[in-house]
């Protein structure tokens, strides 16, 4: 019996160490992520705005009705991306999202900055690269350092009025997400 | 024989409990994790670099789009007051004050596909002169602020507060968010 107990005891270790391991792996191995339903729809160095009628979309990426959405995937490995363009004077926010969901940089319109944005994303190495350089950055642009390459930049933007909304989709798409420009 | 029966029962126990607990935890386990607000719960770090491994894993299983924490934070009900699984088909009453905000919004939808039938937002709504507000979730219309049930079957609300830094102080567990209270089946 006490044999029994152990090997039972080792199984439910063993049956923990399974656990963890899934549940640590799940983010780099999910194939219905963001990032993966995302690659098929943004289109390569520009902001594209999500269509609010496609339920499916709608449904698996849980988007909020209320807002406008503007995405751009890029990948740091081909270089810097700068994130540039004007937003309406309505509520806004801008979020880099890692591939995992982590978010490493997001502000919105209440932080002061205006309507207008300028964001540059470095990796670590362009980020020594642009110290070293010296370069003078100009005024209201934000560098943001991100620790891995593949990111998405999403733009969440509030129409106060429905009849907003083909206005707002238009000016999200507007917003240039290239690996040229001048900081 | 009987040598053999062991490392059955090993493997047996360890790819039941690994493979089942992780199951439960990313379908079912959304309660285990999250923070309580009264009805509400929810993951205030989800967006940020210190979120946790069972948060980033169901993140990544339900592939929703991200929200940073300076950007805002979700929660969900899907009971009542009384501890009862809201149903399309009762009316309930959302009322109270929300922590500040910049907008929020709450969305009625189906909890397994995630379908939303209605919404309300905080740009639209009528509120009481002390900043309350009273929103009416039920498939009949309602005067004032109302959003259709459809009269659907079970019933999850996604409350949305955007541009809130409620949840990032000491002390933020003691927030109280809108009641959801049952008003007629």
């Amino acid at each position: 019996m006490a044999r029994f107990a152990l090997w039972l005891l080792a199984g439910l270790i063993l049956g923990g160490i399974i656990h963890l391991s899934v549940i640590l792996l799940v983010p780099s191995f999910a194939e219905r992520d963001a990032w993966s339903r995302l690659a098929g729809i943004a289109p390569d160095q520009a902001f594209v705005a999500l269509d609010p009628d496609d339920n499916e979309l709608g449904r698996a990426l849980q988007l909020d009705p209320a807002l406008n959405y503007g995405i751009c995937q890029f990948d740091l490995a081909r270089g810097p991306i700068f994130i540039d363009g004007n937003l309406p004077h309505s509520f806004w926010s801008v979020a880099i999202a890692a591939r995992d969901g982590r978010v490493i940089y997001s502000t919105t319109s209440r932080a002061g900055s205006g309507d207008n944005i300028k964001i540059g994303v470095f990796n670590p190495v362009q980020s020594r690269l642009l110290a070293e350089e010296g370069l003078e950055i100009g005024q209201g642009f934000l560098i943001v350092n991100a620790p891995t390459d593949q990111l998405t930049a999403i733009i969440r933007l509030w129409p106060e009025h429905d009849a907003l909304k083909t206005r707002y989709d238009e000016a999200l798409s507007q917003i240039s997400c290239t690996h040229d420009a001048a900081i | 024989m009987k040598q053999l029966i062991y490392p059955i029962v090993l493997v047996i126990t360890a790819l039941g409990v690994g493979f089942g607990l992780s199951y439960y935890s990313l379908e079912q386990g959304r309660e285990l994790t999250a923070t309580h607000y009264g009805v509400w719960s929810g993951w205030p770090e989800l967006g940020t670099a210190q979120i946790d491994p069972y948060a980033r894993a169901h993140l990544a299983r339900q592939g929703m789009l991200p929200l940073g924490k300076g950007e805002g934070v979700r929660f969900f009900a899907q009971r009542d007051t009384n501890g009862d699984t809201l149903s399309g088909r009762c009316e309930y009453s959302v009322r109270g004050h929300m922590p500040n905000h910049a907008l929020w919004t709450i969305q009625v939808r189906d909890p397994g596909t995630n379908q939303v039938f209605g919404h309300a937002e905080s740009g639209q709504m009528q509120f009481s002169s002390d900043g309350a507000f009273d929103l009416a979730i039920a498939p009949k219309v309602k005067p004032g602020n109302w959003v259709n049930t459809d009269r659907l079957g079970r019933i999850e609300l996604l409350l949305t507060l955007y541009d809130t830094n409620a949840f990032t102080n000491l002390g933020s567990e003691e927030i109280e968010l809108p009641q959801v209270q049952l008003e007629a089946c």
